[in-house]
């Protein structure tokens, strides 16, 4: 009776878990809730995230079983700890002089002892050491990969290559884009570096390779589970080894295939950017239209058309965690180019709506996008 | 009788400071190197602050410099700010190769130097003059090591393992000067070891067999072999960093055909066997303390000397430990995985043999004992770090992170600097007739055990959770834990302080020590307690019985 009505909660609650994740990919998946899309891709890796490692949060399928066999060398191990420290503290206080005048003993050896403290660690070794084999040969064995990624080092940030994809993707108005990965799919990395050494380290998926130029090493991992997980290099590389970053987001399927068609348009969306973001009093939005026509001349589709707001609302809040970096400036300058970065920010959900209603305006009239400027000039 | 009323040419002797300079005697050179690694203790100690001042400022957290950045408000402070990173780099850099080159690999030789001919009832080493001049070298290497700081683009900051091709695509002449200084020190080091695997095979006194030599003696002499084969592998390893960087050679340059890879391994076949050299003589040191103030022998002295000889041994086939994440075969990464494991036994054998020596005896807590019991169990915690980084799937999360950091601090901290601390305490008084305070070490021992155990327990738990080496700003999540070990830095550089003080007063008083200040001989047979504190210029007027007590049991 008990069992069958913890059973049917299990099923209700994780009926709700899948529900919920259910709604939440539908919502994302089919709308074009540019928003939702960018906080979700275009995550500030700097922001109230905490780290997940291995042995505090395994996300990958590699991470969990080496963090039980952690688990497990933990335990065989921990006597060896605890022992010596049990027996010195213990001789510590037992053997003391107290001035009793007891003579202390004199023996030098005890060969069966001395045999077992041999034998017995060695035994142990084996206990740990046997289950360590298939593991490490899991971990290095490549596998049939569902995403084939390589993964360059440069001083100081991190170039992604997805070959089948045919995507290639770094570092984005000086921030180092996430890694995008689908959850519970194979991810096969091969990492090399551009220059000195890097290492590829994301802690929570339990794997690292060194970046070093001229060989690729490889590794694979299955994210077991969707977030966003950050790491940093992990071989000293320079100056910039501490802020040489690394973010990985792992999504569901429906959003990764969306986020791959974001990235396949990313380069004609520039143009359209670059017209949008210039100076408030330079800010011409024939220009802008311009090149809302270039670019749906080179193909039109709602997903282009999806892209192309996907970007450019994502490339303004790249701007916006990315200011100006003032530290080294005089204070006149520090502050001119502080101001010139605010107004550029004031001035974004206006130039967001204005492209908006062009593109809107692009595909809704096909050949021409010269009505909309018409009406906004009014 | 004079020399030469006896027909000898007259020796020209100096006095002061020109006898200092000009000293062959085993005796002052190893009072030399004390003074000498003292200071650079000092010395990459405070480099050591300068890191952890940085990692416990407001500006070393990325998402705090990320807000201010933001808020366009002025950088956080920090020590190394956003333009001085490569300063960090020189600071952590000269912090290893100080306390390696210069502090924990000298200090040994110190000790070696001043004792090993005592122990083995010999008037000198083998080489007096080479003696003086291994010592000498390293003033020359401490100067480029330091000099490096005041030139362009500052000292060397690729680390002290200085892999390619970042140390080779480094600017200005500080990774030269490095280099030039890890020559010097190194060839110190050969030379120094020749002299002891030469003055320990031919001028042990008579009746002083291999078997009778005290377990400092073996472990100076096996680290010696080390030394003597080890080192020249690192001479080539920098030295192909020189070429490559002077002279155009492309050893370690992928590009055109050579393999940085290939530096790595060289370099951690002389660098795994060095963490031996620096942990050996303070493995055989720490049996005398812990044998003398439990007034009892030795428990299995041939156990302890062969568990020394095994770990030298297995300490030559297991470098690749260090590079796992470096992309090997898997069956390679099974093998140095499995050998490093094998090390743990004989480490084992000697911490058993060391509480059992302990066990049933009369334990007198003197400072030196103190540090003694405090290196044992430091010991342990850095060795459990060490089988869990020999495992290869767990150590894919754990390398090069502060768990490494914390590991090998617990054994060079916490195992050779506590015995360095322990036989200064231990022997001291014999190498310059001086007591040292009991109530200042006991201050010293705290302050040095608590320092130790806080900084390096907390490293481990940052690493755990992801915190990677060498950085010099991190995520906000392990701002609570740098906190920690900075604090933990506190203790333990304070405790320094004290001791240095501590030893450098004692100079001023008179040399009023006993020839067995700690009336132990009866038991432990040391030939150095034989002779006066300080020994006579010539150590023994007349070479006692040897051995007066042996180690070894009779079977």
């Amino acid at each position: 009776m008990s069992r069958a009505f913890l059973c049917g909660l299990a099923l209700t609650v994780a009926c709700l878990v899948a529900g919920h994740g259910a709604e939440g990919v539908a919502a994302t998946a089919a709308g074009d809730d540019v928003d939702a899309m960018v906080a979700l891709y275009n995550q500030n890796l700097l922001q109230d995230k905490k780290m997940e490692s291995t042995f505090t949060a395994p996300a990958s399928d590699i991470a969990t079983k080496v963090n039980d066999y952690n688990w497990f060398t933990h335990v065989v191990f921990f006597p060896f700890l605890i022992l010596p420290q049990i027996l010195l503290l213990y001789a510590m206080l037992k053997f003391r002089a107290r001035g009793d005048g007891r003579k202390p003993a004199t023996f030098m050896h005890h060969t069966k002892l001395e045999n077992a403290w041999t034998a017995i660690p060695i035994l142990t070794l084996f206990i740990v050491g046997i289950p360590a084999w298939p593991l490490l040969y899991e971990i290095e064995t490549p596998r049939t990969a569902d995403h084939k990624i390589t993964i360059r080092g440069r001083s100081f940030a991190w170039d992604y290559e997805y070959k089948d994809e045919r995507i290639a993707f770094g570092e984005d108005f000086g921030r180092q884009m996430p890694m995008v990965v689908a959850v519970n799919k194979v991810v096969s990395l091969a990492i090399t570096s551009n220059d000195v050494n890097h290492a590829w380290w994301v802690p929570a998926f339990g794997v690292k390779k060194d970046a070093i130029n001229g060989r690729y090493n490889h590794c694979w991992f299955t994210p077991i589970r969707t977030g966003f997980f950050k790491g940093n290099c992990a071989e000293l590389c320079g100056t910039g080894h501490g802020i040489m970053v690394i973010s990985a987001l792992v999504v569901t399927e429906p959003e990764y295939q969306r986020w791959v068609m974001l990235q396949r348009n990313r380069d004609d969306t520039l143009k359209v950017f670059n017209a949008l973001k210039v100076e408030q009093a330079q800010f011409k939005p024939e220009a802008v239209a311009e090149a809302v026509k270039a670019y749906f001349e080179k193909g039109r589709s709602a997903d282009r058309a999806l892209a192309l707001r996907y970007w450019i609302a994502s490339n303004f809040q790249s701007l916006a965690y990315n200011p100006p970096k003032v530290f080294d400036m005089t204070p006149e300058q520090a502050r001119i180019e502080r101001e010139r970065h605010a107004a550029l920010m004031e001035a974004v959900p206006a130039r967001r709506r204005q492209a908006d209603d062009m593109i809107r305006g692009a595909l809704a009239l096909g050949d021409t996008v010269q009505p909309v400027i018409a009406a906004q000039e009014k | 009788m004079t020399a030469t009323a006896i027909g000898l040419p007259e020796i020209k002797r100096y006095t002061g400071v020109m006898d200092w300079l000009t000293t062959v005697d085993h005796k002052k050179i190893g009072l030399l190197y004390f003074w000498f690694t003292l200071t650079m203790g000092i010395v990459g100690g405070f480099l050591a602050g300068g890191i952890r001042l940085q990692l416990a400022l407001p500006g070393a957290v990325l998402e705090t410099i990320h807000r201010a950045h933001l808020d366009g408000t002025a950088e956080p402070f920090a020590l190394f700010g956003d333009t001085d990173r490569g300063l960090y780099n020189q600071f952590m850099t000269m912090h290893a190769s100080v306390m390696i080159f210069m502090v924990i690999i000298p200090s040994f030789a110190s000790f070696g130097n001043y004792l090993v001919p005592l122990m083995i009832g010999a008037r000198d080493m083998a080489f007096p003059k080479m003696n003086g001049f291994a010592f000498w070298l390293l003033i020359p290497a401490a100067m480029l090591m330091f000099g490096s700081f005041f030139v362009t683009g500052g000292a060397a900051q690729s680390g002290w393992t200085a892999y390619p091709p970042l140390s080779i695509n480094s600017q200005g002449p500080g990774q030269d000067m490095w280099i030039l200084g890890v020559h010097l020190a190194g060839l110190s080091s050969i030379l120094g070891a020749i002299n002891f695997l030469v003055t320990m095979t031919n001028m042990r006194a008579p009746g002083m067999t291999w078997l009778k030599m005290p377990l400092f003696c073996w472990a100076v002499f096996i680290t010696s072999i080390l030394q003597f084969a080890a080192t020249p592998v690192l001479a080539s390893a920098v030295t192909m960093l020189l070429t490559d960087r002077n002279f155009g050679t492309t050893f370690l340059d992928a590009s055109k055909g050579g393999d940085p890879v290939l530096y790595q391994h060289i370099f951690w076949f002389y660098s795994h066997p060095a963490v031996y050299i620096m942990v050996l003589p303070g493995f055989g040191a720490v049996t005398h303390i812990i044998a003398a103030f439990s007034q009892k022998r030795v428990f299995g002295y041939l156990g302890m000397v062969l568990a020394i000889a095994a770990i030298a041994l297995l300490g030559f086939v297991v470098w690749a430990h260090h590079m796992f994440s470096v992309g090997m075969p898997t069956a390679l990464l099974a093998w140095f995985m499995y050998a490093s494991y094998g090390i743990g036994v004989p480490t084992g054998v000697k911490i058993f043999s060391w509480i059992a020596t302990m066990w049933g005896g009369n334990i007198r807590f003197t400072t030196a004992m103190k540090f003694a019991c405090g290196m044992v169990s430091l010991f342990v915690l850095g060795g459990f770090g060490g089988l869990i980084l020999a495992t290869v799937p767990i150590d894919y999360s754990l390398h090069d992170t502060y768990y490494v950091v914390g590991h090998f601090h617990y054994t060079l901290v916490g195992g050779s600097v506590m015995v360095l601390f322990g036989m200064t305490y231990f022997w001291w008084p014999k190498m310059t007739g001086r007591m040292l305070n009991e109530t200042v070490g006991t201050v010293v021992f705290w302050f040095m055990f608590l320092g130790v155990l806080i900084t390096f327990a907390t490293m481990h738990v940052s690493g755990i959770v992801g915190m990677p080496r060498r950085i010099p700003v991190y995520y906000e999540d392990f701002k609570f834990l740098n906190h920690i070990t900075t604090f933990g830095y506190l203790l333990t550089i304070i405790g320094a302080l004290i001791f240095f003080v501590q030893v450098v007063w004692s100079m001023r008083k008179p040399a009023t020590a006993t020839d067995d200040p700690w009336a132990i001989n009866d038991l432990q047979g040391g030939l150095e307690w034989a002779t006066s504190s300080p020994p006579p210029v010539y150590n023994f007027a007349k070479v006692p019985p040897i051995p007066i007590v042996s180690q070894m049991p009779e079977h």
